[in-house]
């Protein structure tokens, strides 16, 4: 499945490649910014089986172009194995993981 | 993980599967802000960058701090005393970025952030950091 954006009122809903890296940054970077504040992004993860830690970089700066602290994120449908990556880079603490 | 560009130098690799992913974290924040300096494409907001910079030394500190305290680590004022600066220095020069009165003052701040954040990064994982991983690995603290 590759990567794929939809827009319905102020949530936006993406849903990410088997492979979040690199090679999607751009398409990250413009499916996640220009939003107004009141939105939402669901990040479903479900084809998700291998990250490094440059998406790691790109869901920060997410966090951070959508409201820091007050962003609305939620991070969904996680395998185990990526889910255990998400707890070491201690991601648990800075976002809401499903 | 996938393959991918290279982003902390492998002589950091401390064998500490949270440690390492977390300085790789802040290698891969150093490097947008280069890539951001660097007027490459799709670049980020200087100041975004910051901001994601802020929270995530704070939240991996807090995560060292945190090991050093449950282990008992004898060293941890001393290695509190490490990050103290990097936030001090850092937050100085993140005042400036924001007090600055043009674009390219703005670009030239970012520029020694950045400068800063490597060789603080450099010689804390080097060594301070080098020294902690080996005494959590031997507790057996992941
Ligand atoms: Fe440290």
């Amino acid at each position: 499945m590759a990567f794929s954006v939809s827009k319905e009122g102020d949530r936006v809903t993406i849903r990410l490649p088997e492979v979040f890296g690199f090679s999607v940054r751009s398409d990250f970077k413009k499916a996640t910014t220009g939003h107004s504040t009141s939105t939402s992004f669901f990040l479903d993860f479900r084809d998700v089986t291998r990250m490094d830690s440059s998406a790691l970089g790109m869901l920060l700066l997410l966090r951070e172009t959508s409201g820091g602290f007050y962003a609305d994120i939620t991070i969904a449908n996680v395998r185990p194995d990526i889910r255990k990556l998400l707890q070491l880079a201690n991601f648990h603490t800075l976002f809401k993981i499903q | 993980m996938t393959e991918q560009e290279c982003y902390m130098p492998e002589k950091f690799i401390l064998q500490h599967p949270a440690i390492d992913m977390q300085h790789e974290v802040l290698f891969v924040l150093y490097n947008e802000l280069l890539h951001t300096l660097q007027s490459c494409e799709d670049e980020y907001d200087l100041a975004d960058i910051f901001l994601g910079l802020n929270v995530y030394v704070v939240s991996h500190f807090q995560f060292e701090e945190d090991a050093m305290l449950a282990s008992g680590y004898d060293e941890r004022e001393k290695h509190m005393e490490g990050h103290s600066q990097l936030r001090l220095g850092v937050g100085a020069l993140h005042a400036r970025f924001l007090a600055a009165s043009s674009r390219e003052e703005a670009r030239e701040v970012a520029q020694a952030i950045a400068d800063f954040l490597l060789e603080w990064l450099e010689n804390h994982i080097a060594k301070v950091d080098r020294r902690l991983t080996q005494y959590l690995l031997e507790q057996s603290v992941q």
